[in-house]
């Protein structure tokens, strides 16, 4: 095990490098698209230089990480079709970042690029020669060296290596990891031209693929990179590590609070581990003693302490016993025929364990059962779909239960690795399907969030953190009721803005203590159009901008609004719009699932400009409690409608 | 000559003695089969056969010559060479012929018992013997004329019911049973659409009328049931004077007890250009080779085996040189054949045809040259060893593989089509023992992003496809009439199909979390039932009894671990032919994925013996290639002599076979150094590295490049055509490569070489041979007569493509 360092979050680190709001210069929308990026430099506590590859770039003016900005370098070809599609940044790299994978956005003043991630290497970089390309013309690469390139359709690329016999050089391409389409393959060919090593699949990495060479004898080996079916483009970009360096699949467990790992790896001493937190975990660099340079991977961080599990465990007689207060469970697939065992106690109500292990870099897919003390299996998860494994049960009678955890398609290794979350009162698990919220200046902005509740009826309280100065969240509780809802934000009207932020739940329900719940992001996949690939992994952040002002705004006059049963109440909302001759602003219910509490109605409202008053009803049928109330104002313009959301108002309907 | 006769006097118990000899025509001895005759009922027979001995051990039959005297006709007759009963009691019949006789004893008992035709065998069966129940007839799936038997009889209570049942019974007369439709129909008393089938003077006949007569009743359970059949004799050579055999099926019931079957016996010859069958078991030839008969009763079978030689004036055998096991095996069969082989091919010959079957390319001028230079005796050896540790016999070969084990985008998606092809490549190149990789496929499970095997998994996306794509593939059988009906010409039953798809049903599949690909998986519950039978079916390894798997277990695992036994009937056997048809361009087993019982090895002990080097060798495909490729029979030239000229399955000279879609398209771009462009690959890939067939490539297409929809060789099309032809004349595929100035020739011109000098380079690069005198004197006059040299060089480089030296193997 290996002793880490404390962990210093990401929002610390937000907190100390975007302390300066920075003021953006309003400007017309403007799409933005990146490709790739290539990068100089970028290691910690040097200045990089990061060239960005895509489509309406002209007017970019920063480049976003969770460590600070890059600024724009040269306005290089300002206005031409070159600056469209390729601008350059530059800054200082803080000596405190992590090498590892890092997320970035290119930001104007008025938008944003969707999240991009880029690797911070303390390897020396080195620019891509287009020679590569030609396996004859190959260029000679140091021996330590990191380089960001892409890969074009039908073209591998090929790195020669000078090496004297004996010498040991490790390969590792980021490629699936940092979003890229490329499938990548590895391969070494010998100074005969034969190979001698082919790397396409390493566990643990997504698809990407590591790989050591031992020399026999001195001479040019050649280094070929490509995608596995010869695809490439645009988004089929990589970068690539050659040098002396521990090679490093992850870590055991994959999920972790505590300072102590296991290096799934060659780093079996690997001397000083360096973290810092990369987002939704942080990064982890390895350095080892016969290494000049570190692995790198990350760790996915948990809040409950964790129980690792304990050999032998093979039958329900020998299983590992849980503590009721544990609710993180780590383990690994020792043999193709190992079953792992746990005592779990449970109280009547719903017993819920989650699998966590494709999503954390895994290649496991596990089957969980729960047994009773007799040996009659109760419960099993659903192996179907692609999604990790979740065990729900509904437990009739206290006591002691036995969990097993196997290999669906009996694989087994140190990589073969699980992470279990339990739940004996029920899970509630919030996400949304957008990672970036656009706020006009003086409106608002709204974020669909998804309660998808097993064995719960708690009303969940949203908490955003990293909320940056002139943006604000409305309250919002997701009653027991709802299933959706709107987390809005209002931006004020004369400041520009940006940040990352974290959203949280909390289970209100009196006495009950639970671990907050993170609400995570899930792209929805097209599958007749998957659109580009991105890393399966649990996402968790979101990104606020301010923008181009609100053509109207709606605000109402309470935050909270009560009602008794069988009687109304109103809201007075008041309209502000930049249109010179308005037309009505009609105010009406969201187009979400359950967006009225039952029982309850709303009459119509019409507001020109000014103030309104909008009536909410309590029929005898209601149900008291609180609820998150979402309306929506649509202007109609000819043919054309526009929309912006309502603050979030909760509504606390009372008895009498 | 006498030598000769004397090895196959050796080799043969039945061996006929020499023509020529004083006394070799005049009978010496008789032997009667069987030798002792056990009649019990009223309706039981007994065929005889007579062979004679003349004096040399010459054997011949004269069942049809001899005369047949019972001793007593109260107790038994013969007619036409069959024994009858008459009365209880014990007889002899003397048999002679010529100034032979022999006499043997007959015992009868029973006749005055009754002796119900029973429906399982009899009636059964003599529906097969007339043809009712073929699939052409009523035992096609909707029967015919509103008549639906089983085919061939596999179904028994459903032709039971069809023939009491339907109509009301009209079928049978049990009153007037001549009168029933049964018999009027096939006796064409009753227009019948099929024809004659049947003759009132036959057993058949009087087998479905006596059963009409005994009210069409069905035998007690206790009756005892066939076991098996057996034909004698089993195996028997013959010289010329040996021109015909009566056979005689004996049954074996499960009583313990025999009858003879010889007339309710559907027979089929392998090779009517060899010798045909009568209805009543007579074997005849028709022309020299071997033949084997199938003998079917229901659905038991048993084979017979006939050698049929002709004393080939001049033949002298020249004791050609023998390198290993391969070539005495091989040289035993031709000498009992009189099969001359053809000379040992030259160098030239052997260095292109032996990098084409290991690498699938042309040999390069480099090694042209260093093979030419080469003054060691083992240079060949050398050679071998060579290319079989390229990795462009591991890409070749792969190929091979990902044929068969239909490695497409179509159902692998791209990069599961590509995954798999380098796992393939992977396993040839470590030599993967063909144990290891047949059990890692059938056994294989995890995401196929890990685990390429387990595509094997999607290829095959039910137990039906996966029953029958692994008994193709590693069986050498194919199954699949099995899956409607018990096979009409083998001995596999619908049992048995089901049986083996139970151990391919629990195989799960579920989309994985990395875009195209899947997870395979096994999972712990479900069945398969025999459709016709309703039984839940457990796992059934071929030729064994079931085997209960518990529901814990991998029952792929089961199955795996039986196939890939050293032991195992079919695998090591399967495999080593396939091999061996790769490399000789026909299988000792011809299709080689056609194993049974009516398709017989050319050579069983030459099969015998790969089977052996395979197994016993740690299933190294390398292994076995190696001694293949070192034999003198893989060395043989493809020139034939007056004593082969006729052969082309004993390996007396090397098959001539057109170069494969993928061979022919990588020798042109090898010969004219224009690479073929491909969309989406290297510019560097040939078109034996393509992962997966080229949507839209005409010229491989048209070359017959399988499309990897079946688990067949036989996708591969081998048939030449007229687009081909049009390709290779004026295609532009050939058409621009010859022309394209960054090519090979253009660079030999831009490099000033003389017009002899690139004319031999073409020879060398596309024939691996120097051009001889009047092909070189005609090829410079031909660019001399031409104003456009350039133009007059594209010329001989298209006449060399579209030689068929070029374009065949040899």
């Amino acid at each position: 095990m290996i002793p880490l360092r404390s962990p210093s979050r990401i929002l610390s680190i937000l907190s100390c490098l975007s302390a300066t709001v920075v003021v953006l210069i309003l400007n017309s929308a403007h799409g933005q698209t990146v490709h790739r990026s290539e990068s100089l430099g970028l290691a910690p506590g040097k200045v990089a230089t990061v060239r960005i590859h895509g489509s309406g770039l002209s007017e970019a003016m920063h480049l976003w990480t969770p460590f600070g900005e890059l600024q724009r370098a040269v306005r290089d070809g300002e206005g031409t079709q070159s600056a469209d599609t390729k601008i350059t940044f530059t800054g200082n790299i803080p000596q405190t970042v992590v090498p590892g994978v890092w997320r970035y956005r290119v930001l104007n003043s008025t938008s944003t690029s969707s999240e991009q991630k880029f690797v911070v290497d303390d390897l020396p970089s080195h620019g891509l020669a287009d020679t590569t390309e030609d396996q004859r013309s190959a260029p000679r690469i140091p021996p330590n060296v990191c380089i960001d390139g892409h890969l074009n359709t039908a073209k591998p690329r090929f790195f020669r290596l000078d090496l004297e016999a004996g010498a040991s050089i490790a390969a590792e391409v980021f490629a699936r990891r940092i979003d890229s389409e490329i499938d990548p393959v590895l391969r070494v060919l010998n100074p005969d031209g034969h190979e001698i090593a082919y790397c396409d699949d390493t566990p643990g990495l997504f698809g990407d693929a590591q790989i050591r060479v031992i020399a026999n004898e001195p001479g040019p080996y050649l280094l070929e990179l490509r995608d596995v079916k010869h695809s490439g483009g645009p988004s089929h970009f990589f970068h690539l590590r050659v040098g002396t360096f521990p090679l490093i699949r992850g870590t055991f467990p994959r999920a972790a609070d505590t300072n102590e790992v296991a290096i799934l790896g060659e780093a079996t001493d690997p001397g000083t581990l360096l973290r810092a937190s990369s987002g939704r975990g942080f990064n982890v660099a390895v350095s080892a003693p016969d290494a000049e340079y570190s692995g790198l991977t990350s760790i996915y961080e948990v809040e409950e302490s964790t129980f690792r599990e304990a050999e032998p465990n093979d039958t329900s007689a020998s299983g590992n016993t849980i503590a009721p207060t544990v609710r993180h469970i780590a383990g690994q697939f020792q043999s193709p025929t190992d079953v792992d065992w746990y005592r779990v106690s449970a109280s009547k109500g719903t017993l819920v364990v989650t699998a966590l292990t494709r999503e954390l870099g895994s290649p496991a897919d596990v089957v969980l059962q729960l047994w009773n003390d007799e040996g009659k299996k109760l419960f099993e998860s659903d192996d179907n779909g692609n999604t990790d494994a979740q065990l729900v049960a509904a437990v009739s009678q206290p006591g002691d239960y036995f969990l097993s955890v196997s290999e669906l398609s009996g694989q087994s290794g140190i990589d073969w690795t699980y992470d279990l979350l339990i739940d004996r009162d029920g899970r509630a698990e919030v996400f949304t399907t957008i990672d970036t919220v656009l706020i006009p200046k003086g409106g608002t902005a709204s974020i669909p969030l998804t309660v998808k509740r097993i064995g719960i009826k708690a009303p969940l309280k949203v908490n955003v953190e990293g909320l940056p100065d002139g943006i604000r969240a409305q309250p919002l509780i997701i009653s027991e009721y709802q299933s959706t809802a709107f987390l809005t934000l209002t931006a004020e009207s004369e400041i520009d803005s940006f940040a990352e932020l974290s959203v949280s739940c909390v289970d209100t329900t009196d006495n009950r203590k639970t671990s907050p719940i993170q609400v995570t992001v899930r792209r929805p996949v097209d599958k007749k159009s998957p659109g580009p690939f991105r890393c399966p992994e649990i996402a968790t952040n979101l990104f606020a901008l301010t923008t181009s002002p609100a053509p109207f705004s709606i605000r109402p006059d309470s935050e909270l609004v009560k009602v008794s049963l069988q009687s109304t109440a109103v809201i007075r909302f008041t309209v502000t719009t930049n249109a010179a001759a308005p037309s009505p602003i009609e105010i009406t219910v969201a187009d979400l699932k359950n967006a009225l509490p039952p029982g309850v109605s709303i009459d119509k409202l019409a507001i020109t400009n000014g103030t309104g008053e909008l009536t909410i009803t309590a029929a005898e049928a209601a149900r008291p409690g609180v609820f998150a109330l979402n309306l929506v104002g649509t202007r109609k313009r000819d043919k054309d409608s526009e929309t912006q959301p309502v603050p979030t108002i909760m509504l606390e309907i009372m008895n009498p | 000559m006498l030598k000769y006769w004397s090895i196959l006097a050796l080799t043969c118990p039945y061996i006929s003695a020499s023509a020529d000899a004083a006394d070799g025509n005049s009978v010496q001895t008789l032997t009667v089969t069987p030798d002792a005759v056990s009649l019990v009922g009223p309706r039981s027979r007994q065929q005889l056969a007579v062979s004679a001995n003349s004096g040399t051990a010459q054997v011949v039959d004269v069942t049809e010559d001899a005369t047949f005297i019972s001793a007593d006709p109260r107790i038994a007759i013969v007619e036409e060479g069959i024994v009858k009963p008459v009365g209880d009691g014990r007889t002899t019949v003397t048999v002679r012929v010529e100034d032979a006789s022999r006499e043997i004893d007959v015992s009868v008992q029973g006749t005055g018992q009754p002796s119900p035709v029973t429906f399982h065998t009899e009636v059964l069966s003599a529906l097969t013997k007339a043809g009712c129940n073929m699939g052409a007839c009523h035992g096609s799936p909707s029967g015919k004329g509103g008549f639906r038997l089983s085919l061939r009889g596999y179904d028994p209570p459903l032709d039971l019911l069809t023939l009491r049942g339907e109509f009301y019974g009209r079928r049978g007369n049990v009153l007037s049973p001549e009168e029933s439709l049964l018999l009027q129909k096939p006796t064409m008393e009753v227009a019948h659409g099929g024809g004659q089938r049947l003759r009132k003077e036959t057993s058949t006949y009087r087998i479905l009328r006596d059963w009409i007569a005994d009210g069409m009743t069905i035998e007690p359970d206790h009756t005892p049931h066939l076991d098996r059949i057996e034909i004698l004799p089993a195996e028997r050579v013959f010289l010329d004077r040996g021109t015909r055999q009566q056979l005689i099926v004996m049954g074996c019931f499960s009583d313990g007890s025999k009858r003879d079957l010889t007339d309710l016996t559907a027979f089929d010859s392998s090779d009517e250009s060899v010798a045909t069958i009568t209805d009543s078991g007579v074997v005849l030839k028709e022309g020299r080779g071997e033949v084997t008969i199938l003998g079917r009763v229901l659905d038991r079978m048993a084979t017979s085996r006939f050698t049929f030689l002709n004393d080939r004036a001049g033949f002298i055998w020249p004791n050609p040189r023998v390198t290993n096991t391969i070539d005495s095996l091989v040289y035993d069969k031709l000498k009992q054949l009189q099969i001359l082989p053809s000379q040992r091919c030259t160098d030239s010959d052997f260095i292109r045809r032996v990098t084409l079957d290991l690498a699938g390319r042309l040999p390069t001028l480099q090694e042209l040259q260093q093979f030419n230079e080469d003054r060691s005796a083992d240079k060949r050896s050398h050679l071998i060893d060579r290319l079989l540790n390229s990795e462009d016999y591991a890409s070749f070969w792969s190929m091979k593989w990902g044929d068969v084990l239909r490695c497409n985008s179509r159902r692998l998606t791209d990069s599961g089509a590509h995954k798999f092809r380098r796992w393939l490549f992977d396993a040839v190149n470590r030599d993967m023992p063909l144990d290891q990789f047949t059990h890692e496929l059938l056994t294989a499970t995890g995401s196929t992003q890990f685990n390429p095997a387990a595509n094997y998994w999607r290829a095959s996306r039910d137990e039906i496809d996966a029953v029958e794509t692994t008994a193709q593939l590693f069986l050498g059988i194919r199954i699949q009439c099995a899956k409607c009906h018990n096979h009409p010409f083998e001995k596999w039953t619908q049992d048995d199909y089901y049986g083996v798809a139970a151990a391919f049903n629990r195989v799960g599949r579920k989309p994985d979390d990395l875009p195209d690909h899947e997870l395979i998986y096994v999972r712990r519950s479900g069945n398969v039932k025999q459709p016709r039978t309703g039984e839940v079916m457990q796992v059934r390894l071929l030729l064994q009894e079931s085997v209960t798997v518990p529901d814990d277990q991998d029952r792929r695992r089961v199955f795996a671990d039986w196939l890939t036994k050293k032991t195992n009937p079919f695998f090591a056997r399967s495999l080593a032919n396939r091999i061996w048809g790769h490399l000789m361009g026909r299988g000792i087993v011809e299709p080689v994925d056609d194993f049974r019982d009516s398709n017989p090895p050319s050579n069983a002990a030459l099969l015998d013996y790969l089977t052996n080097e395979l197994s016993d060798n740690g299933f190294s495909a390398r292994h076995l290639i190696r001694i293949i490729l070192n034999s003198q029979a893989y060395q043989r030239s493809t020139q034939q002599n007056e004593f082969n000229a006729d052969d082309d399955r004993y390996f007396s000279h090397a098959a001539t076979r057109m170069l494969t879609a993928e061979q022919l398209l990588d020798s042109v771009c090898q010969l004219t150094g224009v690479m073929e462009e491909y969309p989406g690959l290297p510019s560097s890939t040939r078109a034996i590295d393509l992962v997966d067939p080229p949507k839209e490539h005409r010229f491989l297409q048209v070359f017959g490049q399988p499309q990897r929809e079946l688990p067949c060789e036989c996708e591969r099309s081998t048939d030449s055509n007229l687009s081909q032809a049009l390709q290779l004349i004026n295609g532009p595929v050939i058409h621009d490569k010859i022309r394209n100035e960054q090519g090979r020739l253009h660079q030999w011109i831009r490099d000033g070489r003389s017009n002899e000098e690139i004319v031999r380079l073409l020879y060398q690069a596309g024939l691996s041979r120097q051009p001889n005198a009047n092909e070189l004197q005609i090829a410079l006059k031909h660019i001399a007569s031409n104003k456009d040299r350039t133009q007059s060089l594209e010329d001989i480089t298209w006449a060399v493509v579209n030689s068929k030296e070029f374009l065949f193997q040899h």
